[in-house]
Order: C-alpha cells, then structure tokens, then sequence
C-alpha cells in the first residue's frame, strides 16, 4: 500500500485511474522519538546529497559577482567621502582648517534644521494651548449651566410643595379632614378586560347596580 | 423630609370614637414634628384573616391611609406609641412610592430582531472585535482571478 498525502493512501498501485482506490486515513500516527532508533536502520548512513558540477559553479558565480559589486560600492563611497580630507593630510593646519569647515557646515544644516522643527513645535503647542483654553471655558460654562439647572429643579420643588402646603392637614382643620375622609371612601382597586377597559372599584361587578355594589363597604 | 405612608387597620366602632381614634393618630404626627398632606378613608370590611391584638380577636377592620412627613428618627417613637393605642390593630410605615415617568416602547420592542435599535448595536459592536480582512485594491468588489 502507497501512501500519498498524510490523509490519503492509494490500495492498488496499479490502478490509479480514478478516485475509487483511495481510502482516507483519519489520522496519520509518527513513532514518539522517545523510542530511539530502529535496530534495521541503526547503522544506516544516508547518502550525502550531491550537487552537480555546472549549478554549483554557476551558484559560485552569482554569489562571486554579489561580493565584487558590494565591494566595490563600498570603497566607492570611502574614497569619495574622504577624499577632502586625504587631500589636506599632509599639513595638520590645513587638515584641521577643512575638517572645521566641514563641522560648520554640518551645524549650520542641524541648526536650520532644528529652526525649522521648532517653528512646528511651537505652533502645535500654541494650538494646544487655544484648544485648551477653549476646552476649559466650555467646562466653566457647562459647570455653571449644570449648577443654574440644579438651582431652579430646587426651586421648582420649594415652588411645588409652597403650593401644597395650602392643602396640608393641620391641628386646626384635622376635624374637617376627618369628617371628608370618613363620607368619602377610596377605593384604588380595579380590574382589566381583554379589551383594555378599568373597571375601578372592589365589589364592582359590570353588569350590576354601581351604588348597590359600592354600598357593601 | 421624606414623605411617608402610614397604614392603619382600626377596629369596627361608631363614628364618635372612631373620629377621636383617627384624631389622636394625627395629632401623634403632630407632636413628633411631622406633617399630614393627605388622609384617606380606604373602606370597612373583613380583613384576610382573624387577628388578635391586646388580647381580642378580630375579623374586621376599618382601613385608612396617612400619607405624611415625619422625621425618620421619630418613626420607632410614632410606632410605639399607636403600638399602645387599643384602637388600632395593625399599623405600618412606607416610604412612599414615586412612580416612574417612563417612554412606552413597545412597538418597538415588538419588531423582529434586526429592526430593534438594541439588536443593531450588538451586531456592531461585534463587527468591531472581526479581524481585519486583507484589501486588494483592484477597484473591484470580486476577486478577478481564479482562486
């Protein structure tokens, strides 16, 4: 039996014409290497894998034409980098008036350079501190909205319960209350219909005589 | 001042004593620096069950209703002293129940689940936790070649 993929395995070797000689292998177990090796191939040495003489020399080739060219591109650029300084070699004065020179030019780039970036840092920092302030203004204005808002819900309550306070049952008029509360009952209990109706009271029966259903209580 | 609902299951008498029993249950609230806004007389009928207080049963009640403001540290002194009162059989004290104010969204509710608001969210918020898909840019929205 061939084994052609890890989860196929091809029965007849033969016969290979259609798909009908594969039988599918759910799972594919190695030997744990824990094992060690098999005794029959202990002493089984691989063969080296060979290259051919012609892909080995053309790969030498390539690799030989990389490591000239990167070579010379980079004495390309020593020479031409250091050139100004080989020349004034010979005079330590002179060497050192061109390498003063150089470190002028470099600082005066570096200088404009960072001129430049400090023009950008300014302005954002300058348009942070606008946002900022902004920001802060609309807080205020919120915090004293919010507070304006607050005051008013209280004074709508000491509103509300001054008017109440005309109907508040005292010492004086507890006698009247009595009196009203005991010739007028309350009853808070009703009931729903399927068709979404109250039907307020106790003992109230649809159909029935509403005094005579309010009179048992 | 919290505003309170006090309760009261008195005993079946007539009118005199039951006007002086209601009487002294206000003038307690009084005393104890409280403030009645609204008395209500909640019907006289047999009550669930048989209860026995200061040593008699009783069937049947009058019920009425307190609603007040009293300071909340002389609740337990208010308590003890309609404990005492042979009148009352029952009495208890409620803060009082503010309903909500609230939107009906039913008809809302009733939609099938991708027309719900709620529903949508949930879909986005899960569209934001997917992977990021690779985009080829081709100005196309199929891929032109074979896969």
């Amino acid at each position: 039996m061939l084994k052609l993929t890890p989860n196929l395995r091809l029965l007849s070797k033969h016969d290979a014409t259609n798909f009908t000689k594969f039988e599918s292998v759910r799972f594919r177990r190695r030997k744990p290497i824990s094992l060690g090796t098999a005794k029959s191939k202990l002493f089984k040495i691989p063969p080296r894998p060979s290259q051919s003489e012609e892909e080995k020399l053309e790969l030498q080739r390539l690799h030989n034409n990389y490591r000239t060219q990167m070579k010379s591109l980079r004495y390309y650029f020593i020479v031409n980098h250091s050139a100004e300084f080989a020349e004034a070699s010979e005079d330590p004065e002179e060497s050192r008036r061109v390498f003063e020179e150089d470190l002028k030019r470099c600082t005066s780039i570096n200088e404009k350079w960072n001129e430049k970036q400090r023009e950008i840092r300014e302005k954002a920092i300058s348009k942070q501190q606008e946002n900022d302030i902004i920001a802060a203004l609309e807080k205020v204005e919120l915090e004293k909205k919010k507070i304006k808002e607050m005051k008013e819900n209280i004074e709508e309550i000491v509103r509300k319960e001054k008017e109440q306070s005309k109907t508040f049952i005292t010492a004086e008029n507890i006698d009247a209350a009595i009196e009203q509360a005991l010739a007028n009952p309350v009853d808070y209990n009703f009931a729903l219909i399927s068709s979404g109706e109250k039907i307020l009271g106790r003992d109230n029966i649809p159909g029935r005589d509403k005094n005579k259903a309010s009179m048992n209580q | 001042m919290i505003p309170y609902e006090i309760l009261f299951l008195f005993r079946v008498m007539p009118k005199p004593e039951l006007t002086s029993a209601l009487k002294r249950a206000a003038n307690t609230i009084f005393q104890k620096g409280g403030i009645i806004r609204k008395l209500e007389h909640l019907g006289t009928r047999d009550m669930p069950y048989k209860i026995s207080v200061h040593g008699v049963p009783y069937r049947s009640a009058s019920y009425f209703l307190y609603e007040c403001n009293i300071p909340p540290a002389k609740i337990e002194d208010i308590l003890d002293e309609y404990n005492r009162d042979v009148d009352v059989i029952r009495r208890r004290i409620f803060k009082k129940n503010v309903p909500e104010t609230f939107e009906c969204t039913l008809h809302e509710e009733c939609l099938p689940p991708p027309y719900r608001k709620d529903v949508q969210e949930l879909i986005q918020q899960a569209r934001r936790s997917d992977k990021p898909k690779f985009k080829y840019n081709t100005g196309l929205d199929y891929y032109p070649f074979q896969k």
